[in-house]
């Protein structure tokens, strides 16, 4: 138990599925109060927020959308009068699309933009100003995606974002340094999450099939003990000396062009 | 595809590098179009074969569809499309405003995305275009003060390659060109006292900053024959700057 007495932000976590949750659940289970945020799936939050507490760690829900600076900025309020401050921010909330670039919409390009990167400059601009406020350092983990490192076709907007968090964690990391703050950002693969519910490459079995396969550890991310446990990594002691870095956890996918798990080699 | 009587559009024709693209282009007798970033942006002197000039007026989403149209009305196709964003001032990430946070946005990956697709959609069956976005070296490094700009141009250099992806089947290629410090940035971005200029040269392994025709010549290349088979690749015309990280930096106290 690392993280008793800190406080986690962890945005977009209400999905029962989800990275948010799989992360929450990590956190606590090393003894962290936890502060669930989500703009939907309330039901899902407060089922969440039960199991936190049965962990014995204080855990509360606040419905935001990271987009909006004001409900934000009401969010870090909340945060500081009910848990009394920061510790860690997992800025995780996420949309994705799947489209050609000539098709990309004012409507989705807003979206995806607006809550995958301008959520993230909300967040992490109100963490670092209340982790300076409060003199005791932190610990910033943005979810990225391997999209990040490597872009995949038809997906230019949600690619672009997840490239500009790169950047952002990059850029944080330089700036933060000096006041204690570590930043990095993780790289999760496939995760059998709502977001890749629209997904192209996972609508039959045949998909999923062929999908996994291209996975050089043949499955998909568990959301707690693969990305959870990369997030405890970060920001706990183990990580005091990384900043700046992006940890990805995908299974291999996007090492290099691997096929087929079946191919075993000459 | 030589540039004779090529139809090239470049937006950000009102900064220095895209000033020096257009007259690079000029020279090889393309009909270039420019359209200035600014709405009173002053299109680059020199004269041209067919100069044409198309300010944005406005920052709807459509409103690079109507600049575009009016090009394609004009000239009849349209084959090369360079876009280039004004650059910004280094801040703060603590002390950065919404409002800045959301220009970035919008003149760098907004305005990129957008030429890119109106671009695409001028298209010819059977025919070749080819797309060039020129970003500043924060695109592939983060620095002290360029959140905004990292995560921006990082974000238009990752549309590039997968419009590369997928606008490969249609014969359009899209590239980016990255540059370090050319000898016009210091009037537009960063004001680097005389006395700190040595910070800048002694990160750059061939010791001085470019030119800007120096980076026009390698969006030239990438416009041309010799790059037939050239697509989603970032080539960096920096003098070595990204190299490493070791020195190169002399930016105002943030």
């Amino acid at each position: 138990m690392r993280l008793v007495g800190k406080t986690a932000l962890i945005t977009g976590a209400a999905r029962r599925r989800g990275i948010g949750r799989g992360v929450a659940l990590a956190l606590a289970k090393e003894g962290a109060d936890i502060l669930i945020n989500d703009v939907d799936a309330m039901d899902e939050a407060e089922e969440l927020r039960e199991i936190i507490r049965q962990l014995g760690r204080k855990a509360e829900i606040f419905r935001a959308d990271v987009s909006v600076r004001s409900e934000v900025n009401d969010m870090f309020r909340f945060l500081e009068r009910t848990f009394g401050g920061i510790d860690i921010l997992v800025n995780n909330a996420g949309v994705a699309s799947w489209e050609n670039v000539t098709d990309i919409t004012e409507e989705t390009y807003r979206r995806i933009m607006g809550v995958n990167v301008k959520g993230a400059f909300n967040c992490c601009q109100e963490a670092a100003r209340l982790m300076i406020r409060q003199g005791r350092g932190g610990r910033i983990v943005i979810i990225s995606s391997v999209h990040a490192q490597m872009p995949f076709g038809g997906m230019a907007a949600y690619g672009a974002s997840k490239a500009a968090l790169r950047e952002l964690a990059n850029a944080l990391a330089l700036e933060l340094a000096p006041h204690g703050i570590n930043v990095n950002h993780i790289g999760p693969g496939w995760v059998d999450s709502d977001i890749n519910r629209n997904s192209p490459d996972l609508q039959t079995e045949e998909d999923r099939r062929r999908t996994m396969g291209m996975i050089p550890c043949a499955r998909p991310a568990d959301p707690e003990n693969d990305l959870g446990r990369g997030v405890v990594y970060l920001v706990t002691g183990d990580g005091d000396y990384v900043t700046g870095t992006y940890l990805r956890i995908d299974g291999g996918f996007v090492t290099g062009k691997f096929y087929d798990s079946a191919y075993r080699g000459v | 595809m030589g540039m004779d009587n090529k139809v090239v559009v470049v937006v950000g024709a009102d900064t220095a590098v895209g000033s020096a693209v257009a007259r690079e282009f000029e020279r090889e007798n393309a009909r270039v179009s420019l359209v200035p970033l600014q709405p009173d942006g002053a299109a680059p002197a020199g004269a041209g074969n067919g100069r044409h000039v198309i300010p944005l007026r406005g920052r709807d989403w459509d409103e690079p569809a109507r600049v575009m149209k009016e090009i394609r009305d004009r000239h009849g196709r349209i084959d090369v499309t360079v876009f280039t964003p004004r650059p910004f001032a280094p801040k703060s990430f603590l002390a950065l405003s919404e409002e800045e946070w959301e220009e970035n946005e919008y003149a760098v990956v907004r305005l990129g995305l957008r030429f890119i697709q109106e671009t695409a959609r001028h298209r010819e069956a059977g025919g070749e275009q080819r797309i060039i976005l020129v970003l500043p070296a924060h695109t592939l490094m983060a620095f002290q003060g360029s959140s905004a700009q990292s995560s921006t141009c990082a974000a238009l250099e990752t549309i590039a390659r997968v419009a590369a992806v997928d606008l490969g089947p249609h014969n359009i290629k899209v590239n980016c060109v990255v540059y370090g410090w050319t000898h016009a940035q210091r009037h537009m971005m960063y004001e680097i006292p005389p006395e700190k200029a040595h910070l800048v040269r002694d990160g750059i392994p061939l010791g001085r900053c470019a030119d800007p025709s120096e980076i026009a010549g390698v969006v030239k290349f990438l416009a041309g024959p010799q790059a037939s088979y050239v697509t989603g690749a970032t080539v960096r015309a920096d003098g070595g700057y990204l190299i490493t990280r070791s020195a190169g930096q002399a930016f105002p106290e943030l």
